[in-house]
């Protein structure tokens, strides 16, 4: 999806649900699993997730559209939740328990699948060992070392989501990684 | 370990790719079905617009099927769009913006230490100027200018104002939601004599704010009211004085 083409769908987004479900469908996977990667947990990451994407409609009304992509918007927004949890800071919890979900053969029910997705997180030994130490880190190196390397994103967009200048996160990046690499050693 | 394979190991590294997709489900459904999109208003003037032609529409539609009064129907119809229309228009081209966008900061600006901090682009305190006297007597409906923030994830503004130096007790209770880059004080709020700070903070759609600016202070009035009662009367005294003695004189 281009950027034009992105502009008109949160507009249309603001007003028709089933739009918004478009975007949701769109970004929900980057999202889920951009959380997974800081907080490790399965669960938690549900839960951040949840409440980043109702902030982001709560808030829908209130974006400005400045040729900077809209999952810049959500990264942000998910950034701050996974910032507000690991500081233990207050929580909106929106609970999901009341959704019904339909279950058939093809589709197991909550618990297996969540026992099933923590089973496959664990097979990310590397990762995990990995995740240990950046969680060692302070949060603004956690947030720039996860964004460039495990997300992939270009020091402009890591500036974008944060709200830093590009120089500042280049010296964030070095100097988490080296912080980073004492730990390791 | 040297950076350089720290920098290879974490570009190397499978990070996990996972879906439960029984959690997209149930949260899409949760986020489709919210208050949001329940309680939606008409936004903006062509909103209101389309929905007044629409319900317009169908009262026309209603009248003309009812034949032997239709057309003095569709003559008080039309004079009803009409007024509408103006009304609906006639506000918003001829109320000025209340806005003063005397400056564009990009995010960060404001920031006092480089990286360290967190905290989004301050507003800058534009009018009252710090240090400054408004007014003369009596109470005064101030307008509070600032310059806009500009920020990708949408802005809106929080103002306190107060004679209290430390901002524990507010003269007036803080304002916020505010989205223009100004606020005009009611009657109601009108600040009678003396000397008040305000400060704004600028609030992110993305949920966090820029931190409180510096407080600005100003003075309202040049001296309380009752002074200048006094003044007036001591001076018609005065005067009075001066023409009985001129009287006497003569």
């Amino acid at each position: 999806m281009d950027l034009i083409e992105e502009k008109e769908l949160v507009e249309r987004a603001r007003r028709d649900p089933e739009v918004f479900g478009k975007l949701y469908d769109q970004y929900y996977s980057q999202i889920f699993n951009y959380v997974l990667r800081r907080v490790a947990n399965i669960e938690i990451a549900q839960d951040i997730t949840s409440e980043a994407f109702f902030k982001a409609l709560k808030n829908l009304r209130q974006f400005h559209w400045r040729n900077v992509p809209f999952s810049s918007w959500l990264y942000r927004i998910a950034t701050n939740q996974i910032t507000d949890y690991f500081r233990g800071g207050k929580h909106e919890m929106f609970s999901l328990e009341e959704i019904p979900d339909s279950i058939t053969p093809s589709n197991p029910s909550i618990e297996s699948e969540v026992l099933e997705a923590e089973e496959e997180l664990r097979r990310h030994e590397d990762f995990l060992l990995l995740h240990e130490n950046i969680s060692k880190l302070p949060i603004k190196y956690q947030d720039v070392i996860t964004l460039r390397f495990f997300e992939n994103k270009q020091i402009k967009e890591i500036g974008e989501i944060l709200g830093k200048r590009e120089g500042t996160i280049k010296s964030l990046l070095h100097r988490g990684l080296k912080k980073l690499k004492k730990l390791m050693e | 370990m040297k950076e350089e394979e720290l920098i290879k190991k974490l570009e190397n590294i499978a990070p996990p790719g996972i879906e439960v997709q029984s959690h997209r489900r149930r949260l899409r459904m949760a986020l489709l079905d919210s208050e949001y999109f329940r309680e939606q208003p008409e936004v903006g003037v062509f909103g209101q617009v389309s929905s007044t032609v629409k319900r317009g529409v169908d009262v026309l539609r209603g009248l003309i099927s009812w034949r032997p009064v239709w057309k003095p129907a569709l003559v008080s119809t039309l004079a009803i769009a009409l007024i509408v229309g103006s009304a609906l228009f006639v506000p918003s081209l001829v109320t000025p913006s209340t806005g003063t966008l005397t400056g564009t900061l990009p995010p960060g600006i404001a920031k006092s230490s480089g990286e360290e901090s967190n905290a989004p682009a301050k507003p800058i305190l534009s009018s009252p100027a710090n240090s400054s006297r408004v007014g003369f007597i009596g109470k005064q409906a101030l307008t509070f200018q600032w310059t806009v923030v500009t920020e990708f994830s949408g802005v809106s503004y929080k103002l306190q104002i107060t004679s209290d130096p430390s901002f524990v007790n507010l003269t007036i209770p803080e304002v916020s939601g505010l989205t223009e880059t100004s606020y005009t004080l009611s009657q109601g709020q009108a600040l009678p004599y003396g000397t008040y700070y305000w400060r704004m903070k600028a609030i992110y759609s993305a949920q966090n704010d820029s931190g409180w600016t510096a407080p600005h202070s100003f003075q309202v009035g040049l001296m309380p009211l009752w002074t200048f009662i006094v003044i007036v009367v001591v001076i018609g005294m005065l005067v009075a004085a001066l023409v009985y003695r001129f009287a006497l004189k003569r």
